[in-house]
């Protein structure tokens, strides 16, 4: 299966067992985008999750009536985690930089996944917390950084 | 045993290394007083010590046709070792193989407490001055010297060629320390015409108005800084003395209520840093230091209290010293980048910077989403520069390609928005 070789190239699956893996991957579907196709637009509804299989995105975010990258994802990333676990519309555009292949995750299906696999399920969780966890810690350096403006 | 130089028989890199950390500068030279630098050619650590500690007894510079490789990687390794001798002398030698090296030889000079000499070296070097950097530091050690009169010239020089937030504040602190208030208020509100966001002048200047007793005008100030969260992330000693009571600790009741440890000795420097008791502050840290309670927040907090008593060269030393004991200490690593901020010394960010990245790459990225937020607010010559240190320390491609865009579009933008003073001022 295919999605299942993706996966297995995230950092965050190192520590999967394959059948594990296997398991997971069948509750993705993959998605491919040509460059400068819209992926996810901002204040839009959505509750997928995107794992960049192949490829550059771009993430973008209106700023005083302006378009600002925000960032680009290469392939290896997670976005859009936040949309399966709340109802507020997404916070960035995500456009596809390069010719992009990705796996993704709705709700449905990972709703699917907790009630057919708990255990796979717990340790996506697991993943995703460390994601938000690592972000949490960036935004904690950020402000660290923002102060030395403002001492 | 190592052993170098003239006198073979008796040199001993241990000793040597001993007296040198002793701050026995006299004596560790005399060790190796006969020696040429070819000599030492074999251990570069005692060569550039020697380069050093030579110019801080006989203030000559090197001049010999030593070659010696990877001078980037000692200044990198060298840098926050603590041994400002050694990379005293590297940084000699540097200058003496390429001018640019001026501004960070002289830097290390002001460390050492030598301001004349520095002075000296820009003067003797660069007879007519017009980069406003150099005119900057000239103003700085003068400063220090406590020639007012010639720092205020330096710094009035270094406005006609550009615009500067420090030197505005630098000029109207000057003129408060001289008893001419009205002259400081005059530089306090030029300075803010033309950076009205600057939390050091908005903070001095309200402290100002209410040493003058003008309540209202100091409100409307502290009004603008509480934006800005200021007095309770660091604490800022110059807008602790404007606040409000509900900040006031009962020392005496605190000290006897806890037994000293850092722990409690850094609340009660926050404390006193955050009354403006900078004098109590110091002679209280030191005291505490030399007790055993130290720590790098320690270190950093009597940096400030150094750094808000204009003692410039003893905030950026405290910092540099902890360093050599806590090399990957982050809290101190930022001090010295905010030091270096404040003081105007913006080409040394980039070294410490590299060292963070080898400590928490984290703050790298930090760089470019604290350079959107400030863009975003339209704060763009700050963003600016968070891009471009980001574009030379960043190891991340992607990252590295967007801030140079970024670069690109603020530029335009500052043209846009000059342009439009500019006929703002036409018309």
């Amino acid at each position: 299966m295919k999605q299942s070789s993706d996966l297995k190239k995230f950092e965050g699956f190192n520590s999967w067992s394959d059948k594990d893996i296997e398991t997971f991957a069948k509750y993705f579907e993959e998605k491919t985008f040509k460059v400068n196709e819209i992926i996810v637009n901002e204040q839009s509804e959505g509750q997928e999750l995107y794992l960049l299989a192949e490829g550059k995105v771009r993430v973008e975010r209106q700023v005083m009536g302006e378009d600002q990258t925000l960032k680009i994802l290469e392939s290896g990333e997670i976005f859009g985690e936040m949309s399966l676990f709340d109802n507020y519309p997404r916070s960035a555009t995500v456009r596809s930089f390069e010719n992009s292949r990705l796996l993704l995750m709705n709700k449905t299906s990972y709703d699917k996944l907790r009630a057919e696999d708990a255990e796979v399920a717990s340790k996506f969780l697991e993943l995703i917390i460390q994601t938000l966890s690592m972000r949490l810690r960036q935004t904690n350096k950020n402000l660290e950084i923002l102060s030395l403006w403002l001492i | 045993m190592a052993l170098f130089g003239g006198k073979k028989s008796s040199f001993r890199k241990e000793d040597f290394v001993r007296t040198l950390k002793s701050g026995d500068h006299k004596k560790a030279y005399e060790m190796l007083a006969e020696s040429k630098p070819e000599d030492l050619a074999d251990d570069n650590e005692v060569l550039f010590s020697f380069i050093g500690l030579k110019y801080l007894a006989t203030k000559e510079m090197f001049s010999g046709k030593l070659k010696v490789g990877n001078l980037d990687d000692l200044e990198e390794a060298w840098e926050f070792s603590g041994e400002i001798e050694r990379f005293l002398g590297l940084m000699i030698y540097r200058f003496s193989l390429d001018p640019k090296y001026l501004p960070r030889l002289v830097d290390y000079l002001e460390l050492l407490g030598r301001c004349e000499d520095a002075i000296a070296l820009i003067n003797k070097t660069n007879p007519k001055i017009t980069d406003p950097e150099l005119l900057n530091k000239l103003g700085f050690l003068n400063w220090e010297l406590k020639d007012y009169r010639a720092a205020l010239d330096c710094f009035k020089k270094s406005l006609v060629y550009a615009s500067n937030p420090i030197i505005y504040n630098s000029m109207a602190l000057i003129y408060n320390e001289l008893g001419n208030q009205v002259l400081a208020k005059k530089y306090f509100a030029e300075g803010l015409k033309s950076f009205p966001d600057d939390i050091t002048l908005l903070t001095n200047y309200g402290v100002l108005l209410f040493n003058l007793g003008e309540y209202e005008a100091s409100n409307n100030i502290v009004s603008k800084l509480k934006k800005y969260n200021v007095g309770t992330n660091f604490l800022h000693a110059g807008i602790g003395k404007i606040l409000p009571p509900e900040y006031e600790i009962d020392l005496e009741t605190e000290l006897k209520r806890h037994p000293k440890n850092p722990g409690i000795v850094l609340e009660i420097a926050k404390y006193y840093l955050r009354r403006g008791d900078l004098g109590k502050l110091i002679d209280f840290i030191v005291a505490e230091v030399k007790n055993g309670n130290d720590s790098p927040k320690i270190s950093t907090i009597l940096s400030y209290a150094y750094y808000y008593n204009f003692q410039f060269s003893e905030a950026e030393n405290t910092i540099i010293r902890s360093l050599g004991k806590y090399s990957n200490d982050i809290t101190l690593l930022l001090a010295l980048i905010f030091l270096y901020i404040h003081m105007g010394k913006l080409a040394n960010v980039i070294p410490v910077l590299e060292k963070i990245k080898t400590v928490d790459p984290m703050y790298i990225e930090s760089l470019f989403n604290v350079a959107m937020i400030l863009e975003g607010a339209n704060i763009f010559t700050k963003a600016k520069l968070l891009y471009d240190w980001y574009v030379k320390v960043s190891d991340n491609s992607s990252g590295k390609f967007v801030a140079s865009l970024k670069l690109e579009i603020i530029d335009s933008k500052l043209k846009v928005r000059k342009e439009e003073k500019h006929n703002e001022t036409i018309f």
